[in-house]
């Protein structure tokens, strides 16, 4: 009954095979490089890229209602180095201007040659609770 | 109280230590004063978590702002019913959630065991207290996972700086303990599993005496994955209920391995095959579980609800680490006493079709894995940090899942060992005609998205399939019995609960596979600023912009804006979405409102609006077929209800195979 076995087997490699080239192709297709604000103005105009930094307290802009707002995030390892980000769509609650607690932020989209990234996508994240919490009671 | 909490997780690390090494030591010295000496320990170490559970709710009920995790999650204002819930609305809380449902599970397990078992129980209990030794540990040790760690001494707060108020919803108060009552479920059949392959005994009964406790993990992970999704679609204002979140895809793996891992034990328990498989598939699941524990507190991927970076990773990774060693090391030095008895008769046969079905599941947990660990992987190989978004999950998953839904249809048709192809065609014939109607009507009703018809067409043939099973029964019983058909069907899902619950599932399956398709495919939006009296229109609804109101609490701001919701004209409903803004937390909330009917969901969020103009930026989405989720959902649970209720004949089988197991020294 070895061909039996056999068939059993190639039937399933052609399954993983399959499953194993579709997540190949998708992951070519899909995949977005991730910088932090240094590497992003070293490596310049770059189109679907995302951003990870911090808010620069301050620096948020909120114009008309609807209109994009206008922010800086800086690198927390070079703390010099900032991006200008043009952001349109919905702004997350947690993305608050709070300068006791930078909040971090993820932004996805172009970064143009005018040196502005305009992103259509946001992440923002306070650093956790427990985090602040711990650090205020240090600082005491 | 703090000090009664903390003593009684000393208590638990002492107890879970002792656990671990005491049934050892009875079989060691085939000592039954031993064996229930480390049963005792089992209650023991019920009694102190459940001790530790009860100073931690007191602490919060009675708002002991000098315990820190009081502090951080509660506050004056805080209701009494989220007051429960902030119980594990941080690490520490949810660590002693996870090592308290542990504790009384495993107490569950030995007394249901009291009198079967007995030689594979003593390792059962030192695999589970070893679990519960490292969440106790990591509670005592690590001060971020110390639920009484105290504010700084001589400081006492007057108020809390509050729950997170994106938490307080009752989808929140459900969410994490319906999961993880599913995540601690897998450790029992893990344990089984274990203990099975140390003492050689490796007949099904394993399988057998745990599959409740699997069931009762898959229904709670269900209920903990779709409410989860239910919370995020009403709380996160994003308009969507998935997002291929690192967090949300550590608690859907395991989901997806248990499910298969819930259809290969069949194979076993029928054929004698797959052993190695059905070992390896609740190994997988079980680390799975693990590492989603550890996802949320590792901050390794970045994440909407992790709990932030912190030394627990480590923790975690070695745990795990030790896990996958332990378990795999076991299950290759057994590798020569796990063969099967039987093969595989027929390509066309059942037990073929569960094959495919198992690796079309792994497959998905194996895709969803790979996009997680993906930046990771990329960053440690190439150096370069990328990612993948959910377009990659969609690309993947979607087309497996449908394969995955025409085995769902098809494996009831198709007979056990070998089914003839003249049998299969007639099987296929009414639920291919139904099918087919249903594809033609599509397309003639001009549906043009490909996925959206491969996927209802599948829908109507895996529901017909599964009601022409349920039919075919009935009448059979009508037949044979002289009940009239309504009675038939139900004692036939009576008498056969795990059967038929099994295919109420796989109608529910449908029933959310149905929402998710008309949600995915056919969702509209539209953002623009409007003020009173302009509409915005979307799909043949009209959301216009009726009145504006604001007005402040003492603990928030309120804007909100009432707008009237109609279709062609006809007048539906209203809907207030609002914005919020919590003064003591510096925190906005959007609040979204929707109008809901089982078409779809009228989906309004307001993401800005300006108090002095009364101009606001609305989002409006109409996102078809929504409810559908949820009441897919109810009914996966009311299957499994079905499937996992005591049956007085299937307890006398179990019985009677475990006496001739006995006999035989399969166990």
């Amino acid at each position: 009954m070895e061909s039996k076995k056999l068939k059993f087997l190639v039937g399933g490699v052609v399954i993983i095979g399959a499953i194993a080239t579709l997540a190949f192709f998708a992951v070519r297709e899909n995949m977005v490089y991730y910088y932090t604000v240094t590497e992003m103005l070293d490596k310049g105009q770059s189109a679907n890229v995302r951003v990870a930094g911090d808010l620069v307290s301050g620096t948020l802009v909120k114009g008309r209602v609807g209109e994009p707002i206008e922010f800086e995030i800086y690198d927390k390892e070079a703390t010099e180095n900032t991006l200008f980000i043009e952001y349109t769509g919905a702004v997350p609650d947690t993305f608050v201007d709070d300068p006791n607690q930078p909040v971090e932020v993820v932004v996805e989209g172009d970064y143009l040659s005018d040196g502005t990234f305009a992103a259509d996508f946001l992440m923002a994240k306070c650093p956790s609770k427990y985090e602040s919490a711990e650090s205020a009671a240090a600082g005491k | 109280m703090n000090q009664i909490g903390y003593s009684a997780l000393l208590l638990a690390v002492l107890t879970s230590a002792f656990g671990l090494v005491a049934p050892l030591i009875a079989v060691r010295t085939k000592s039954r004063g031993w064996m229930k000496t480390a049963e005792r320990s089992v209650y023991g170490l019920c009694a102190v978590s459940l001790v530790a559970s009860a100073a931690l709710l007191y602490a919060l009920v009675t708002r002991d702002y000098t315990n820190e995790y009081v502090y951080n999650y509660t506050s004056n204002e805080l209701s009494w019913f989220y007051t429960f819930s902030a119980f594990w609305a941080g690490n520490s809380g949810s660590l002693l959630l996870w090592l308290v449902i542990l504790a009384v599970f495993t107490a569950v397990v030995v007394w249901q065991n009291r009198a079967k078992n007995r030689e594979i129980l003593p390792y059962v209990i030192s695999i589970l207290m070893s679990i519960a030794l490292f969440f106790s540990l990591m509670m005592v040790t690590s001060r971020g996972s110390n639920p009484f760690a105290m504010v700084p001494a001589g400081v006492f707060p007057a108020n809390g700086s509050g729950l997170n108020p994106m938490l307080e919803n009752p989808g929140m108060v459900v969410h994490p303990i319906t999961l993880f009552l599913g995540y601690v479920g897998f450790a029992i059949p893990y344990a089984f599993a274990m203990a099975a392959l140390i003492t050689r005994r490796l007949g099904d009964f394993w399988i057998r005496s745990t599959r409740r406790w699997t069931v009762f993990a898959w229904i709670f992970l269900t209920i903990g994955n779709i409410v989860g999704a239910w919370w995020a679609y009403v709380t996160l204002g994003w308009g969507g209920y998935w997002a291929w979140d690192p967090v949300e895809n550590a608690s859907f793996m395991p989901w997806v391995t248990g499910t298969a891992f819930l259809h290969s034990v069949m194979i076993q328990e029928k054929k004698d095959m797959l052993k190695v498989w059905n070992i390896v598939l609740i190994v997988a699941t079980f680390s799975l579980t693990i590492f989603g524990t550890f996802l949320v507190r590792s901050g390794v991927v970045s994440s909407v609800h992790s709990f932030g970076q912190s030394s627990l990773g480590f923790f975690f990774l070695g745990f795990l680490g030790l896990i996958l060693v332990f378990s795999l090391n076991l299950l290759f030095s057994r590798l020569d006493m796990l063969k099967s008895r039987n093969e595989l008769d027929s390509f066309v046969s059942r037990e073929s079709s569960f094959l495919l079905n198992n690796l079309l599941l792994v497959g998905i947990a194996m895709t969803v894995l790979w996009g997680v660990l993906f930046p990771i992987i990329s960053e440690a190989v190439t150096g370069n940090k990328v990612t993948v978004g959910p377009p990659f999950f969609d690309q993947v998953i979607a087309p497996i899942g449908l394969v995955l839904m025409f085995v769902t249809g098809i494996c009831p048709l198709i007979a056990w060992r070998r089914a003839t192809l003249a049998n299969l065609r007639k099987n296929v014939t009414y639920p291919g005609l139904v099918a087919i109607v249903v594809l033609v009507a599509l397309i003639v009703t001009g549906m043009r998205h490909t996925y959206a018809i491969i996927s209802f067409t599948l829908c109507a043939f895996v529901v017909t399939t599964v009601l022409m099973e349920f039919a075919r029964g009935a009448w059979v019983r009508r037949e044979m019995s002289g009940e009239n058909l309504a009675k038939a069907l139900l004692s036939l899902t009576w008498r056969n609960k795990r059967r038929y619950g099994g295919y109420i599932v796989h109608i529910g399956v449908i029933l959310f596979l149905f929402g998710v398709t008309g949600s995915y495919a056919f969702k509209q939006q539209e953002s623009r600023t409007i003020t009173k009296g302009e509409s915005i229109s979307v799909g043949g609804y009209e959301v216009t912009y009726d009145s504006f109101d604001s007005y402040d609490t003492t603990e928030k701001r309120v804007g909100t804006v009432t707008f009237t919701v109609s279709e062609n004209g006809r007048f539906l409903g209203t809907v207030a979405p609002r914005k919020e803004y919590y003064f003591a937390k510096d925190q906005p909330w959007t609040r979204i409102d929707r109008h809901v009917t089982l078409e779809r969901d009228v989906y309004v969020s307001l993401l800005d609006y300006s108090a002095e103009t009364g101009e606001a930026n609305v989002e409006v989405r109409i996102n078809p077929l929504v409810s559908w989720l949820w009441i897919g959902g109810i009914v996966m649970v009311i299957g499994g209800i079905v499937a996992i209720w005591p049956d007085k004949r299937d307890a006398q089988r179990l019985a009677a195979r475990y006496e001739r197991q006995v006999r035989l020294h399969e166990i």
